[in-house]
């Protein structure tokens, strides 16, 4: 469960977090993504059982699932392991992939993101407390997550929308999100009502809606 | 609740892309998501639009260790030899198939054989699938030895190879256990394959079949050659 405690607890880190959404929009260092082609075309050679071609879809890939997975998961074994699973899997299906419907990035961190959600679920995987380096290096103002943000252009409009919503909206959904907190986790971790939290979550996501169009 | 209503699927759909949506109410909708194609779009719509936040999610580089188990994973994940059908047509066509191949193979035979004893009288080649020479097969005569000389076989040590003659038509006649990486010579064998166009060998276990006939995937095969 998450639990708040210690002197460098979650008000700390909730305020850089905060800080950090409202930050100055700077130039970031990360990498550029991969070309969407470049990965359907890779998913593609998967279909066709070609190991180099995982083995390519993996370097380019796994750096940054890995880092979705390490966010909600918060114990590198498991992550680990749900990484494993989900290359496997993408090897096992990469055929019903299909560009129609989803870019190639969001295929893969789907099925990172669903496997992290279901492996939540058992009982014996309870995560650890929020408050540990993960969050911490998340909520460092610079280069700061949101700098990550200005890689593309999508990016760079869901961060002004994200900006244009209530700093509590705004922290309910980057917690749901990233750290994939349940409606439940985010009432013990925030304090607040069960109904206050999923209310700010439908109306943060309403406004993320209209402001995306 | 009225799962028809499109303010609540879009809520739902939200839901989901965004992680809260849990336990068995997310289970219920992802059944509900294999039968309805609006609902996967709009679930698909709501994961684009989330999906730019990930960008904000620093990469991190996993230890080595995870690719080296995928690749491994992968690589058991490769189909196996098939047992090709003993009486169906798949085998004779392959047959068929590799001659090419075992041709241009027998003119080295030939070249290694340059000083052989002249009554040297058959020579099977036998390829894997994909044509790799694994064996060669020969006769002294019909009435002597039949010779099998391991080009690239392998064996799994719990199990062993067995040679057989394809009698056109006829079940396969067993020729004897084989050695998978040293010679091996069968006695009084080779009269078994007078006029039989081509020989094969499967996996069996230890000792070879004991049903009499082949019970494990075939290997390797090849045509039977008058010299």
């Amino acid at each position: 469960m998450y639990v708040c405690h210690g002197s460098n607890g979650c008000n700390s880190w909730q305020k850089k977090l905060q800080a950090s959404y409202s930050l100055a929009l700077t130039d970031p260092d990360s990498p550029p993504m991969t070309a969407p082609d470049t990965l359907a075309t890779l998913l593609h050679r998967c279909a066709g059982r070609d190991e180099k071609a995982l083995a390519e879809l993996y370097r380019l890939t796994a750096p940054k699932l890995f880092g979705v997975a390490l966010r909600i998961l918060r114990r590198s074994d498991w992550a680990e392991e749900v990484l494993q699973e989900c290359y496997v899997n993408v090897w096992q299906h990469a055929a019903s992939y299909s560009m129609d419907k989803s870019a190639p990035q969001t295929w893969l961190t789907r099925i990172v993101r669903n496997r992290c959600l279901d492996w939540l679920r058992r009982p014996d995987h309870e995560v650890a407390d929020i408050d540990d380096a993960i969050v911490e290096n998340w909520a460092d103002e610079a280069p700061g997550p949101l700098a990550r943000l200005l890689s593309s252009d999508d990016s760079r409009r869901i961060a002004g929308c994200m900006q244009g919503l209530e700093a509590a909206h705004r922290q309910v959904i980057a917690l749901a999100y990233f750290d994939g907190m349940s409606h439940g986790e985010l009432a013990t971790h925030m304090t607040l009502p069960l109904g206050t939290v999923k209310s700010w979550i439908r109306r943060g996501l309403e406004k993320l809606r209209l402001c995306l169009g | 609740m009225n799962y028809r209503k499109p303010e609540l699927q879009e809520r739902l759909a939200a839901a989901y892309a965004l992680g809260t949506l849990r336990g068995r109410a997310r289970q219920r909708f992802e059944r509900l998501m294999v039968a309805d194609a609006a609902l996967r779009r709009t679930v698909a719509e709501w994961e684009a639009r989330l999906a730019p936040l990930n960008e904000a999610v620093e990469p991190v580089q996993p230890p080595r260790s995870i690719w080296r188990r995928i690749s491994a994973q992968v690589r058991a994940m490769r189909p196996a030899p098939s047992p090709w059908s003993w009486h169906g047509l798949a085998l004779w066509r392959a047959l068929a198939g590799g001659m090419a191949t075992a041709a241009l193979v027998l003119v080295a035979v030939n070249v290694q054989l340059a000083n052989r004893p002249p009554e040297v009288q058959y020579v099977a080649v036998l390829q894997d699938k994909s044509s790799q020479v694994a064996m060669v097969v020969s006769a002294v005569d019909v009435t002597g030895k039949l010779r099998v000389l391991p080009v690239s076989s392998t064996t799994p040590s719990d199990r062993d190879l067995e040679l057989w003659a394809l009698p056109e038509g006829g079940k396969p006649q067993s020729l004897g256990v084989v050695g998978s990486t040293a010679k091996t010579e069968l006695t009084a064998t080779a009269q078994r394959i007078a006029n039989v166009p081509a020989l094969a060998i499967s996996l069996e276990p230890k000792g070879g079949s004991r049903t009499g006939q082949p019970t494990g995937p075939v290997l390797y095969s090849g045509k039977l050659l008058a010299m």
